[in-house]
């Protein structure tokens, strides 16, 4: 991978915290010691590099075999590419030093995750959408309603909220984008690991050019509503999906559908 | 020289093109590992770096929670756990009046399994695409 950043010899390190405040059989001592060793490496790295580091936590969970797993989630605060290229590079490093392990550390080792993106058109986009969303009356919201009578283990009290706060965010979204919905509603089930899954489903009558679009306003939004959510909201958040559904479909009318 | 989990997308058009119940099936399947594994490869390295040498690779729930985790590639993690569904009914329901065959028709507003085939193309074709977008140039 070409390394295009010029590291400079005053870094100062992010005065960003991890935020590990949070209580999960993963996080043993010896999880919690490699990602705060891993969390270290990324901020001196971050300095280096002159790159700004938005938010960092950590995020565990167990799948239905009792396999445990622990995210360590790094936003930055530079573009997607940028991102993606000092990833890049941190994994070749955290894979170096992980072949270095005694092997009890690296099987624990394993089970630590990275995900760190740049955050920042993201951001902006989504904070410019909320200002002129502020400085305009809103549309009229659709007449459709979500229909929620599904009864399932996946749907707790926490995913049905989530649910209908992202319903109002597809809604909103598909009202300025003057996409019309036709039905909605929301599809649990329990996935082949065993975690419990949502779909909120909406069908539009639209192409999948329009949901394209729709989608690029809809996952900024998104964004914002994600990092507002405390851990255990976030956690459900993952399991939660809009399978927005295109009904306009050129292959349909090429066989006269 | 490694195996580009690209070229499933290929093979996954012309099995939809057979017009077969069979050719339509497996052309999800093929559809959904395109994507799973370009995903997976993207995030963490060909065959995922250091779990090469584990049994347990990132999972396909692991793959698809990093991806929502990712600012940009969030818009992309419901295309891959819609085709992990796919996938799993097309694999592993047999009956067409089941109610998983059922249920998945009537989320994605089609009546047949050539209808099913056709927007798990457009799914993973629109998922490769931006997993290619997000990879910074060599």
């Amino acid at each position: 991978m070409a390394k295009t950043r010029t590291r400079t010899a005053t870094a100062t390190k992010s005065d960003v915290e991890l935020d590990d405040n949070v209580e999960h059989e993963a996080l043993t001592p010896l999880m919690r010691r490699l990602a705060r060793e891993y969390w270290e490496i990324i901020r001196a790295r971050a300095a280096e590099e002159g790159i700004p580091i938005e938010r960092a936590w950590l995020r565990p969970r167990t799948d239905s075999e009792g396999f445990h797993m622990v995210f360590l989630v790094v936003h930055l605060d530079v573009s997607p590419k940028e991102g993606w290229a000092f990833r890049s590079e941190l994994l070749d490093e955290l894979d170096r030093q992980h072949m270095q392990l005694d092997p009890e550390t690296r099987e624990e080792h394993r089970k630590l995750m990275l995900s760190a993106g740049g955050i920042r058109d993201v951001k902006r986009s989504a904070l410019a959408r909320a200002e002129a969303r502020s400085r305009r009356p809103a549309p009229p919201l659709t007449n459709v309603q979500l229909d929620d009578s599904a009864e399932h283990e996946a749907l707790t009290p926490l995913m049905r909220r989530l649910a209908h706060e992202q319903w109002d965010i597809v809604r909103t979204c598909a009202a300025e984008e003057g996409l019309p919905i036709v039905k909605a509603w929301l599809s649990p089930e329990i996935d082949m690991e065993g975690f419990r899954i949502v779909h909120l489903v909406v069908h539009f009558d639209a192409t999948h050019e329009q949901v394209r679009a729709f989608d690029r306003g809809f996952y900024d939004d998104l964004y914002l509503w994600e990092m507002q959510l405390d851990h255990e909201a976030y956690e459900v958040s993952m399991r939660l999906f809009l399978t927005a559904t295109w009904l306009r479909r050129e292959w349909q009318s090429a066989n006269g559908a | 020289m490694a195996h580009d989990p690209r070229e499933f997308l290929p093979q996954a058009e012309a099995l939809a093109a057979t017009g077969t119940e069979t050719g339509r099936r497996t052309s999800i399947n093929r559809g959904y590992y395109a994507c799973h594994l370009d995903a997976r490869e993207t995030l963490y390295g060909p065959d995922a770096a250091h779990w090469s040498e584990s049994p347990r690779r990132p999972s396909h729930r692991a793959v698809i929670e990093a991806l929502r985790d990712d600012p940009v590639l969030k818009a992309i993690a419901p295309n891959v756990d819609k085709l992990r569904k796919m996938r799993e009914v097309a694999d592993y329901v047999c009956g067409n009046d089941h109610p998983e065959v059922l249920a998945l028709l009537a989320k994605h507003g089609v009546s047949d399994w050539e209808g099913l085939a056709n927007i798990a193309l457009e799914l993973a074709r629109e998922t490769i695409a931006a997993l290619e977008e997000s990879r910074p140039a060599e």
